[in-house]
């Protein structure tokens, strides 16, 4: 009897997971190397005791939409995008984690870091250092950097064994991609910046439906509710 | 509901944004403003399925579980250190930097602080001093009597005085490198300061390997750009906008459940 509304009950609790990760989407529309994230739903079948099935909606996973985000020129000689399924690779204290996020820096020591600090690294593993008399950087397709007159190292680009295992964590980093190996064919471009992949016109009509869903299981979920209440007015009318 | 408090990462995050922007645009005509970019990063994520458990006991593997990222930060606002375009301006003591490298400058507490814009003026003492009448260092004594005063690229400066043919040399213009600008600490008024950040400073002769070249009568414009600034404007004002909806589908929904029987 109550199966609708617990129906309706379980599209909402979807919605609203769907709603923050849309969110979350949305916020990070304007995110240098963001990749949005997506949740799957998957029907969950109960059998009844009459031997019908219902089925309930359940969040099943969410997923990155590897999709690259549109390149932007910004004339920064330590801006580097990945043209390709490539990623770079970042030096933290838990180890060493992969990012598309190309806003590279000098530390006091002249070590290449991201924005957070994380060493970058360089072939074999090694962080790249730039001496202090460094000209204008330039970082060729391959990830060769050198001021035009001497070379400094090459920023390593690799591929993940497992790319769909890749979990997000903060600062646009991922971890958990299985072995990474040197990617063949992938460049990097200087002075260019990928942005965010998140598509504003599609991320708005995922929120109107989201919107809409929600309405529809409540109007479910009010007419599962309508029913029971007929039923026991009905049924327990004393004639 | 976490929309809620996502959304509202988003729209702080576009207001500092904004912010930034307008500080660029307002310094559009100023001498040697670097312009500012604020940067974004995804904050931390919430898992609610791990990837990689067993969901059964037969050993099968979860391929991706449910991550919930909770917003968006301002990491930082990083100024943009690229050559402003060159400005003739005919001005005795107008110098702009072309390549890396500050002007010295001695603060009234007896700190160094480090510019590019090199609108200098000669104090009474024959010094050249900043707008606001702070010494350049090294110190340069032109002499009262000098007609002409000429930079070379390298820093020298000369003097053109009455009844001699050579012109004198009054002093070496030095400028400082650091091994990440960007480091340098804004103190207003075009100045920077040593951060640890911005490493210690490495002072050498203009047009040395790794050290601009002074330009004589030139000055620095600013490097904001005002297409880009305006379009960054527009996608901040739109991503504001968006993050705003998300609130009001976020607030509509709660509401539905508030009125639900």
């Amino acid at each position: 009897m109550q199966t609708q509304i617990y129906v309706g009950l379980s599209s909402q609790l979807a919605l609203r997971q769907q709603l923050d990760v849309l969110a979350n989407n949305i916020a990070n529309v304007n995110t240098v190397g963001f990749r949005g994230e997506a949740v799957l739903f998957d029907s969950h079948l109960e059998k009844t005791h009459d031997r019908q099935s219902v089925s309930y909606v359940v969040d099943k996973f969410s997923y990155t939409d590897r999709k690259a985000g549109a390149f932007r020129e910004t004339g920064n000689p330590l801006d580097v995008a990945v043209r390709g399924e490539g990623w770079l690779q970042v030096q933290t204290g838990n180890g060493a984690r992969l990012t598309r996020d190309g806003r590279l820096h000098l530390n006091p020591a002249g070590t290449l870091v991201n924005h957070a600090g994380y060493e970058v690294l360089g072939t074999g593993g090694a962080p790249i250092e730039i001496p202090e008399d460094a000209g204008t950087l330039q970082i060729m397709k391959d990830g060769t950097i050198g001021d035009g007159e001497r070379v400094f190292g090459r920023i390593e680009i690799v591929q993940a064994a497992d790319e769909g295992a890749l979990a997000h964590e903060a600062g646009g980093l991922y971890a958990g991609g299985g072995a990474v190996t040197p990617a063949e064919g992938i460049e990097l471009m200087q002075g260019t910046l990928e942005l965010s992949n998140v598509n504003a016109v599609l991320a708005m009509t995922q929120l109107i439906d989201i919107s809409a869903a929600y309405q529809r299981a409540q109007t479910l979920v009010e007419g599962g509710d309508e029913t029971a209440r007929n039923a026991i007015r009905t049924i327990g009318r004393i004639e | 509901m976490r929309a809620l408090s996502i959304a509202a990462t988003g729209m702080m995050a576009q207001q500092t944004n904004v912010e930034v922007i307008s500080n660029n645009i307002a310094n559009m005509n100023t001498t040697a403003f670097q312009r500012a970019r604020a940067e974004f990063t995804d904050l931390f994520y919430e898992t609610e399925r791990r990837q990689g458990a067993e969901s059964t006991d037969a050993g099968n593997i979860i391929p991706a579980g449910i991550q919930i990222g909770l917003g968006v930060k301002t990491t930082a606002v990083r100024r943009v250190a690229l050559q402003g375009s060159l400005m003739e301006t005919g001005n005795t003591f107008d110098l702009a930097l072309q390549g890396p490298g500050y002007f010295m400058i001695d603060l009234p507490n007896g700190e160094t602080a480090y510019t590019r814009a090199g609108a200098f003026q000669k104090s009474p003492e024959g010094q050249l001093v900043t707008p606001d009448g702070f010494v350049l260092q090294p110190g340069i004594a032109i002499p009262e009597n000098a007609i002409d005063v000429t930079v070379n690229q390298s820093g020298q400066v000369f003097a053109t005085v009455p009844d001699q043919v050579e012109p004198v040399n009054v002093g070496q213009i030095q400028v400082a490198v650091f091994a990440n600008e960007i480091g340098l600490d804004a103190l207003g008024d075009n100045l920077f300061a040593e951060t640890t950040a911005s490493g210690a400073p490495v002072v050498g002769v203009p047009s040395d390997d790794g050290f601009g070249k002074i330009r004589h009568k030139f000055l620095e414009s600013s490097n904001v750009n005002s297409v880009q600034e305006i379009t960054d404007l527009i996608s901040a004002q739109r991503a504001y906008e968006m993050n705003s909806k998300v609130i009001e589908t976020a607030d509509q929904m709660s509401s539905t459940a508030t009125n639900m029987r």
